[in-house]
């Protein structure tokens, strides 16, 4: 009797639809060329008409379902939407974090047990070998002289060997940061951090798996003196990125800027009209000011040389300044001497304490200086002299 | 017996299997034809690991077995790969073979 049902069953089950109960895909997964076993790798499969958010996954090797070296083994049925004769499913290594992963290869199912995928091999992502930052002065290495009021080019390079052939490699950015102040991450900012999103691959460098990568910078004066690291990161065909990095010290830069010409109006007294003069740092470290004055050569003990008259020399103590504050206006003999500080033929340092600057869209690394001049009886006509501004590197920056 | 009986037939229906096959009906062997077969080794076999059917049967693609929610798999590509279970007794394999072959296990 049970013979006949299962007969009947039989007969019947034999005009259903094929579907099934376990459909394996299988196939082999190469080692990477760089030597990276593809066993303990991550493998998926999907059916791209449904989408990878359906997926079933397999550990390559003999942790996974096929028990053996570099093959994989996935019952397409348990995908959610189960898998039919007629699907094309797609596999692909995917990233386990250590950026081993493979291109997508299509299986289409057929009627039997299993089906077998052309074979995939890991990608090997881009070794960089060698980074190097440095600006066109190479000696002393690893250290970079800025310019004073202006940009520096620094160039970042990299050599790249692609276990792909050098045409896998399809971008290459660089990051050049203060590596105390700053990291990879950081936004841009001239004191501290330069991105180049497009720099240049050399594919023309070395054999056919090695490329060079050159990154430019152009640094603002401002830029911290600290360690700066520059990082170069370069991406394949399948979107994956390796890093590399270098250091190189960006020097202290000491340099200021004021208007080359000033003129001192003598309207109503022997003590001209405050003038001022604007210092700016065009360095990268706080500054104080250094000060002289010479009319003809330094240490002539003048301020300034007259045209006319019968005394046509202004001694340089005779000449005044204030580096903190302004007192405009008429001002008495007594007012002067109290409120301002002799030039002097030798440098004198003075505490100025000038930031360098920090803003990048508006230079406020300025301050004023206030400058009067006692005209001795007897002077007349034009007067020239000279005030020398040095920089000198203030306490605490 | 009824019981499992009744079980992989209504398995059956819900996997659209093309064959189902009662080891014990077919005393000559078990007949099993070309694609999907649903087998229940109802008499006692010889056990047999899955490797060693495949050698002796080569015309079977892969064998199945569902250990509770768990699923393993034998199949017979590159040599052999999955899990080699042993097949015995009193447990339902699906079986897929590229052409009709009778099995004999006694």
């Amino acid at each position: 009797m049970i013979k006949k049902i299962s007969l009947n069953l039989a007969i019947i089950l034999f005009i259903l639809p094929l579907g099934s109960a376990a459909h394996y895909i299988v196939g082999i997964v190469e080692n990477a060329k760089d030597g990276t076993s593809a066993n303990g790798q991550s493998i998926v499969l999907w059916n791209p008409a449904v989408g990878i958010q359906e997926n079933v996954s397999d550990i390559i090797g003999p942790a996974g379902n096929s028990r053996t070296n570099n093959i994989y083994m996935i019952d397409c049925e348990l995908l959610p939407s189960g898998c039919n004769v007629t699907n094309t499913l797609s596999l692909k290594v995917i990233n386990n974090g250590d950026n081993y992963i493979s291109q997508e290869k299509n299986v289409s199912v057929g009627g039997f047990g299993y089906d077998i995928v052309e074979n995939i091999t890991l990608n090997s992502p881009p070794n960089i070998t060698l980074v190097n930052v440095d600006d066109s002065i190479t000696s002393p290495q690893n250290e970079i002289d800025l310019i004073p009021a202006e940009t520096k080019e620094v160039i970042c390079s990299a050599i790249i060997y692609e276990y792909e052939g050098e045409e896998s490699l399809i971008n290459a950015t660089g990051r050049f940061f203060d590596n105390v102040q700053s990291n990879y991450d950081s936004l841009e900012d001239n004191n501290e951090h330069y991105r180049n999103n497009s720099c240049l691959i050399d594919k023309n460098y070395g054999g056919v798996n090695e490329a060079a990568v050159y990154c430019s910078f152009y640094i603002w004066y401002y830029s911290n003196s600290e360690n700066w690291n520059c990082t170069i990161e370069v991406t394949d065909n399948l979107s994956i990125s390796s890093r590399g990095s270098d250091l190189s010290f960006i020097n202290p830069l000491l340099a200021l800027g004021v208007e080359s010409v000033v003129t001192f109006n003598l309207t109503k007294s022997d003590i001209t009209d405050e003038a001022i003069l604007d210092v700016t740092n065009y360095g990268n470290v706080k500054i104080n000011l250094s000060l002289s004055g010479y009319a003809f050569e330094q240490n002539d003990g003048l301020a300034m040389n007259c045209s006319e008259g019968e005394i046509r020399n202004i001694p340089v103590e005779n000449e005044k300044y204030n580096l903190t504050n302004s007192n405009s206006g008429d001002i008495t003999f007594e007012e002067f001497m109290i409120s301002y500080k002799n030039l002097t033929s030798y440098p004198a340092v003075n505490k100025f304490n000038l930031e360098y600057r920090k803003d990048d869209l508006l230079n406020e690394a300025t301050k004023s200086t206030y400058w009067r001049i006692h005209v001795p009886d007897g002077i007349t006509g034009n007067c020239q002299g000279n005030i020398v501004f040095g920089a000198v590197r203030a306490p605490g920056d | 017996m009824n019981k499992v009986f009744l079980i992989v037939i209504i398995g059956s229906f819900f996997f659209g299997i093309s064959g189902i096959i009662f080891a014990e009906e077919f005393q000559e062997g078990i007949k099993l034809s070309e694609g999907k077969n649903l087998v229940y080794f109802s008499e006692e076999i010889k056990p047999i690991y899955a490797s060693d059917l495949v050698k002796i049967y080569p015309e079977i693609n892969a064998i199945t077995y569902y250990e509770g929610d768990e699923e393993k798999g034998y199949v017979n590509v590159f040599g052999g790969v999955g899990e080699n279970f042993v097949v015995m007794f009193n447990n339902t394999y699906e079986i897929t073979v590229e052409k009709e072959v009778t099995l004999k296990l006694k």
